[in-house]
């Protein structure tokens, strides 16, 4: 199996495709992460926000 | 829960802190003997360890892993600390840390100007110092994820994240780089060859900027914007996106350093497009670093701390902007190899890592000392004495990179080269390199302020550590419990967070580097092209251990105006015996790479010792010890061996017949030298002061062996079947 990705990987359509992957996967990850924070609860952001202020020693 | 009190460990923040200034002084220091250099190329002349070819690795290494990395050292323990209301989890491991990095730093001091080096660029320490910098991070590593476990905060700061991800990822980027074969204590051979190295190396080069340059520093400025605005971070959604895609897409922008190389083209073309996108993530971190001011620019008026931050981010801005921009195919076909990418880099190791630093130890040392700072005045001339300093420093590169670019490819009506002459786009834009030199000057005068006004802050004081309390943190299932957010829940897993982060970190770099190594077909082989002879090799050998490839490069791109220049463009195949690669980055001097057969052997042995001789207006130093000593070939045959296990087809034959093969070759050039009168030069006479001397004994014999062998494989098969 290993042998057929290698052979697939050496091929101009497999390392196009390789771009392309990593491309849609870039773009997947960047698209998800944006929705996902968007629709994170305001209460706690605000919260986790202040941690650097909970030390009164400064 | 009742609360516990414990002491936050400051006085390895002290350390830390107190490295980062003597460091940082001396790597400025050492940038402006470098400098000057280019102004007074001869004032360093004779002392072959402070040649310039020795002291810029110095510089780099000593800018990036001493100062910077002390600076981030310092701002890690001592916010991961107030952060996760603990101590460092073993002051063995921090001192540890301390002094294990302190002794790199010395070694690195020693080394590197001694010629003992691997050439690549920030990866330049030898082994048993690169087996140092492993441990010590691993030791790091351990001692902040210990730290991460045994916390009394729930939930970990973004700034923590950062650090993780420095931790995870650097140890990566610095094992695998730095992979080689030793031949002895000092010496040692890459693993990979060529265009495996280059990519290997720029993966690493580009990251350890990503890695050790950005990410820890973003960590400061989560932490140190805020405390010194007193107002908290604009957006913790924004700090989530910037974290998750900056580590994510970073490790994947280092082909962008290979464009128009021998690289295969799917690389190149990955590394175009991740390091576009990486503009996105980049600025939404200057964004939230800037936005966090909002409504507090009254205070950055009156203080010179958040002015520092606020040159530092946007500098960061900045930076982060012309990366993408440089990766782009057209624009980076103008900045390589020219000053334009020095001044790319400056912005971003003096504007952003060197404020944000400075600016956090102002903020920092009196309160580990529990005073105020001796003089805000000093402060504010320091900013401004470091921001004009920095203008002056990257304005002038600016415009020399793009002077350089528009003079190497401007050709007359009948087709030639308007300027033939690598020494003519030299001296055009030597009056630029002076104003950088006062550009830099300045800078540091600036950071002398600093090292005066925190001595004076701190005098007589003695660091105490600082006590706090809080309740110990209530056990909860690991499971995420009902309605839990996931990123929350995320947060509060250490261990998993700190998976997921490498795993972010490892995708990047798997695709790109495993795929070029295994992938034969990516390398086409060149059957005209053969191993380097015994006396090749420590020739090559000699012109590694001078770091030649900081002015050099061995790299010519197809481009009608560099074929022109420096001959045929270079293929993949060329590469395969040469471990470690020396492409280089910069051309400060022309490219080498068909360097064999362009000039006699007398031309090259009057240039080493003294360019100017034969070259009016050269800039390069003489390297006259390269005259004088003899080389050492005692263990050719050791590094044969350790060749041929890297793939050198090297019989045992050949292997045995070394010495006398290298004497062979040795004698054939001497005597070609004393049959065109070398003995009449100024060179000889004055480097022998009339003595006989057996010249086939001499180091410039064996560089120019290599030199005379440069890209001559593939030209010599050509000229045989034209002829």
């Amino acid at each position: 199996m290993i042998r057929n990705i290698k052979h697939y990987l050496a091929s101009e359509q497999g390392l196009a495709l390789l771009d392309i992957i990593s491309t849609v996967i870039l773009f997947a990850l960047f698209i998800g992460i944006v929705i996902y924070v968007w629709k994170m609860p305001k209460e706690k952001i605000d919260t986790l926000k202040n941690i650097p202020f909970n030390d009164k020693n400064d | 829960m009742e609360k516990e009190k414990f002491y936050y460990d400051d006085k390895v923040v002290k350390m830390f802190a107190w490295a980062t200034v003597v460091w940082g002084v001396t790597a400025f220091t050492i940038g402006l003997m470098v400098a000057y250099l280019y102004w007074f190329p001869h004032y360093m002349d004779g002392i072959s360890w402070l040649s310039y070819g020795r002291l810029r690795p110095l510089h780099t290494n000593s800018a990036i892993f001493a100062f910077v990395g002390n600076g981030i050292f310092a701002g890690a323990y001592y916010s991961t600390q107030r952060l996760l209301k603990t101590r460092m989890a073993s002051d063995l491991l921090s001192r540890l840390h301390f002094w294990g990095w302190q002794l790199v730093i010395l070694l690195a001091a020693i080394t590197l100007p001694l010629g003992i080096t691997q050439s690549k660029e920030y990866a330049e320490l030898e082994w048993p110092i690169d087996l140092l910098v492993a441990v010590v991070w691993v030791i790091f590593t351990v001692n902040l994820l210990w730290t991460i476990q045994k916390r009394r905060v729930r939930h970990i700061y973004v700034a923590i994240w950062f650090y993780i991800s420095t931790a995870v990822t650097i140890a990566m980027l610095y094992i695998f780089n730095n992979l080689s074969l030793p031949v002895s204590m000092w010496k040692s051979y890459s693993i990979y060859a060529g265009v495996e190295d280059a990519v290997v190396q720029w993966w690493y080069g580009h990251n350890a900027v990503a890695f050790f340059l950005t990410t820890p520093i973003l960590g400061l400025m989560y932490y140190f914007v805020p405390k010194a605005a007193q107002r908290p971070i604009y957006s913790y959604r924004l700090s989530i996106i910037h974290f998750w895609t900056l580590i994510f897409i970073y490790i994947w922008a280092g082909p962008h350093h290979l464009l128009y190389s021998p690289v295969p083209e799917w690389a190149q073309i990955l590394g175009t497009i991740f390091s576009f996108t990486l503009i996105f993530p980049s600025w939404g971190g200057m964004i939230n670093g800037l936005l966090t001011l909002r409504g507090a620019w009254d205070k950055v008026r009156e203080d010179p701390i958040l002015k520092m931050f606020v040159v530092a981010i946007t500098s960061y801005g900045m930076s982060t902007f012309e990366g993408p921009m440089l990766s782009f195919k057209s624009l980076n076909a103008i900045a390589h190899f020219t000053d334009w990418i020095v001044a790319h880099v400056h912005v971003g190791t003096l504007g952003w890592n060197g404020f944000i630093v400075m600016g956090m130890l102002y903020w920092m040392i009196p309160r580990l000392y529990k005073t105020k700072i001796y003089s805000v005045k000093l402060i504010n001339q320091h900013f401004w004495w470091g921001t004009i300093g920095l203008l002056l420093y990257v304005i002038p590169l600016y415009v020399a990179g793009w002077t350089q670019f528009l003079m190497w490819r401007q050709f007359n009506p009948d087709g030639s080269l308007k300027y033939p002459e690598f020494m003519d786009t030299v001296t055009e834009i030597l009056p630029m390199h002076y104003l950088r030199a006062i550009g830099g000057t300045l800078y540091l005068t600036g950071a002398l302020f600093m090292v005066y006004n925190l001595w004076k802050t701190v005098k007589g004081r003695k660091v105490e550590d600082t006590a706090a309390e809080a309740a110990p943190l209530e056990p909860v299932p690991a499971k995420r419990a009902k309605g839990e957010d996931f990123h929350n829940w995320l947060e509060r897993r250490g261990m998993l967070f700190t998976v997921l982060a490498f795993i972010a970190t490892a995708i990047g770099g798997a695709v790109e580097i495993i795929p070029t190594i295994f992938v034969d077909e990516n390398i086409p082989k060149i059957e005209a092209v053969k191993p380097y002879t015994p006396l090749e090799i420590v020739g090559r050998d000699i012109y590694v251990r001078e770091g030649c490839y900081v002015c050099h490069s061995q790299m010519i791109r197809p481009f009608r105006f560099e074929v022109e220049r420096y001959g045929e463009y270079s293929k993949a195949g060329e590469y395969v015996y040469d471990h470690p690669f020396q492409w280089g980055s910069k051309r400060t001097g022309p490219d080498l790479f068909r360097e064999g057969g362009k000039r006699p052997n007398l031309w090259h042995f009057s240039h080493i010792y003294e360019p100017e001789s034969v070259m009016d207006g050269s800039i390069m130093p003489n390297y006259q010890w390269i005259v004088k000593n003899d080389y050492d070939a005692s263990d050719i045959q050791t590094k044969m061996k350790a060749l041929r296990k890297l793939g050198a087809p090297y019989t045992d034959e050949e292997i045995a017949d070394a010495p006398r093969k290298l004497a062979e070759q040795a004698k054939a050039i001497a005597a070609d030298l004393e049959a065109n009168g070398v003995k009449k030069t100024p060179a000889y006479l004055e480097a022998y002061k009339g003595q006989e001397v057996d010249l086939s004994k001499k180091e410039v014999v064996a560089l120019i062996a290599y030199l005379q062998r440069l890209g001559t494989d593939t030209t010599k098969k050509k000229e045989t079947a034209q002829k």
